[in-house]
């Protein structure tokens, strides 16, 4: 089957089962479709995600959630590199009293975990893992549902499973997603406010003023851009309010995130 | 004696206190630890490795000669295998 997704300028044609276009559905709900475009730009077929966007090695998913999972993210690469003026962060962010705050951190770091106790303590969701950003100035939501890893952590307290219980949305093998309501909508954009680096380490939670570079040549998606080019928008990019968070418990951290920020 | 120097078409990025080099064959970007960063620096004009090896040993007086040169040695092959410094 192929379906179209609205790009910043022509359509993104995505080619795949219903089974997992299915699931596109559930998990971007917001995304406008369109009459598809010419070019094939993701195909996902026998679990193997092929981009032809962007230079992109094939992928193979285990089931058809992940590989519904692997074609946003397909989708929002070939969304990204239609516009020089936009790069994705491989990060979470809310949207906070002032704008968005950025959560980096490794894969494991803990970010969509953060990003959903977050939502859950009222902040609004933008994304728990890609950001798209124009200009290093603004953030573009898409409204995509997070999802989490199950089992929860141990340390999840009852308000969080409650919440994850509650707003259960597609679900397969460990993948969890959730269907965290008032998602800031698809194309609402929000001037980044803050980039927070998660380091998960031991003790109480502590916000110092950090150095995000390093972390954000990890994370950001731009192979439209040239890399000299890609390094001089990472140098605006740390140039905002940055900040490393230590911490041990996340929901002691979500806790402290939200009094700072919200 | 060896000689180090950077490789041409290397590019250079300071953000803050990180140092980032794209090396020209590979277009891979590499962040210099403190003492790449500080190699990369040195390199700026070719130095013999005798040269390299004095210079810190100015700089590092309580680290034993040997271990510097072995630590200088690894610094200098991991520059060079990533493309960033050329051995002549």
């Amino acid at each position: 089957v192929r379906q179209g997704f609205a790009g910043p300028h022509r359509p993104i044609k995505l080619v795949a089962g219903e089974a997992v276009l299915n699931h596109v559905a559930a998990i971007a709900p917001g995304w406008p479709r369109v009459s598809p475009g010419e070019t094939d730009d993701a195909t996902v077929g026998n679990g193997i995600l092929s981009i032809a966007a962007y230079a992109a090695p094939s992928l193979s998913f285990p089931h058809d959630l992940a590989a519904a999972n692997g074609a946003v993210g397909a989708l929002i690469g070939a969304y990204v590199v239609q516009d020089r003026s936009l790069l994705a962060l491989h990060a979470a962010a809310l949207l906070g009293r002032d704008g968005l705050i950025v959560l980096l951190g490794d894969h494991g770091a803990g970010k969509s975990t953060m990003a959903v106790a977050l939502a859950a303590r009222g902040l609004q969701l933008v994304t728990d893992d890609r950001l798209v950003v124009r200009d290093e100035r603004d953030g573009i939501a898409l409204g995509l549902m997070p999802k989490l890893r199950v089992p929860l952590p141990p340390n999840a307290d009852a308000a969080f499973r409650a919440y994850v219980v509650v707003h259960a949305g597609a679900a397969e093998g460990e993948m969890h997603y959730v269907d965290v309501p008032d998602r800031l909508p698809f194309g609402a954009t929000a001037p980044l406010a803050a980039l927070i680096e998660l380091k998960r380490s031991g003790g109480e939670p502590v916000l110092q003023p950090g150095t995000p570079a390093k972390a954000l040549v990890g994370v950001t998606f731009a192979p439209h851009l040239a890399v000299p080019e890609k390094l001089a928008r990472i140098a605006r990019l740390a140039a905002l309010p940055s900040y490393t968070l230590t911490y041990g418990d996340t929901f002691a951290a979500a806790d402290f995130l939200e009094r700072r920020f919200a | 004696m060896t000689t180090y120097a950077r490789k041409p078409g290397t590019s250079e990025t300071v953000i803050g206190d990180d140092v980032f080099l794209v090396a020209p064959e590979t277009r891979e970007i590499v962040h210099l630890d403190v003492m790449g960063a500080a190699l990369w620096r040195l390199v700026e004009t070719p130095q013999p490795h005798a040269d390299i090896v004095a210079t810190f040993a100015d700089a590092f007086p309580d680290i034993g000669p040997a271990q510097l040169a072995a630590d200088l040695s690894a610094a200098l092959q991991k520059l060079v295998a990533e493309g960033l410094v050329a051995e002549a």
